[in-house]
């Protein structure tokens, strides 16, 4: 081993090298479902915005059938 | 009734000039945050608002904010002066505005906004760069919340 591996470390280098987080990694943790995030890019935008629609449709379809389970 | 895609689809074959902003432009960037509303900058001369009017008169458009819901009439006298439009129709709410906060006028936007080829034709989306720093101005929790997920679709390069 060269003379220069055990050289002693400089004092204003830090132990230890934290990894920054990744966006996608910070959006994980703050709980989000990153596979539709996946799914989403694997499709063209307009696809992105028909599929939009249609979630929102089947939430309005859900919302009308509590009602009626309600009434 | 939400049918965001057929409104959308109305103002493109209309040729009416606008940059599509909010939430449902997230959503054409990746986002998996659901939106009730299309939010479009429009400029906001007479000829694109009447042009925009006539396209949504088959949807039967209403100024949502007021109380009566009066129904969208406007001459070109009217157009002058306007800043904002906030619209219910058969098919969704459309809110279409005069500028986007930490943006700026309808000529910033579409600056700051790119070209978006699909089924339905051509229209224009801000980009995602400008929609984070629309979305950090208007600082709201859901804004947060797209932020976070802009962020990350950002960084797959997508």
């Amino acid at each position: 081993m060269s003379e220069s591996s055990y050289a002693k470390k400089p004092d204003d280098e830090p132990d230890l090298v934290l990894r920054e987080e990744s966006a996608w990694e910070a959006a994980r943790a703050q709980g989000f479902d990153m596979s539709l995030i996946e799914r989403n890019l694997a499709m063209t935008p307009w696809e992105r915005l028909l599929a939009h629609d249609e979630a929102i449709r089947f939430a309005e379809e859900l919302r009308g059938a509590r009602r009626i389970t309600d009434a | 009734m939400h049918e965001l895609t057929r409104l959308m689809r109305t103002l493109i074959e209309a040729e009416v000039e606008f940059v599509l902003v909010g939430g449902l432009a997230a959503v054409t960037h990746g986002s998996s945050l659901h939106t009730s509303d299309i939010d479009v900058c429009c400029r906001f001369t007479p000829e694109n608002l009447l042009r925009l009017q006539e396209a949504l008169r088959p949807l039967n458009p209403r100024h949502r904010m007021t109380p009566a819901k009066l129904p969208l009439e406007l001459d070109e006298q009217g157009c002058r002066g306007l800043r904002n439009l906030y619209l219910v129709t058969e098919l969704g709410v459309i809110d279409c505005l005069g500028e986007v906060a930490g943006l700026g006028d309808f000529d910033k936007v579409l600056a700051d906004s790119m070209m978006v080829e699909t089924a339905a034709g051509r229209f224009r989306v801000l980009t995602i760069d400008a929609l984070i720093r629309a979305k950090e101005a208007m600082n709201r929790p859901h804004d947060r919340e797209t932020v976070s997920l802009l962020r990350a679709i950002k960084e797959r390069g997508a």
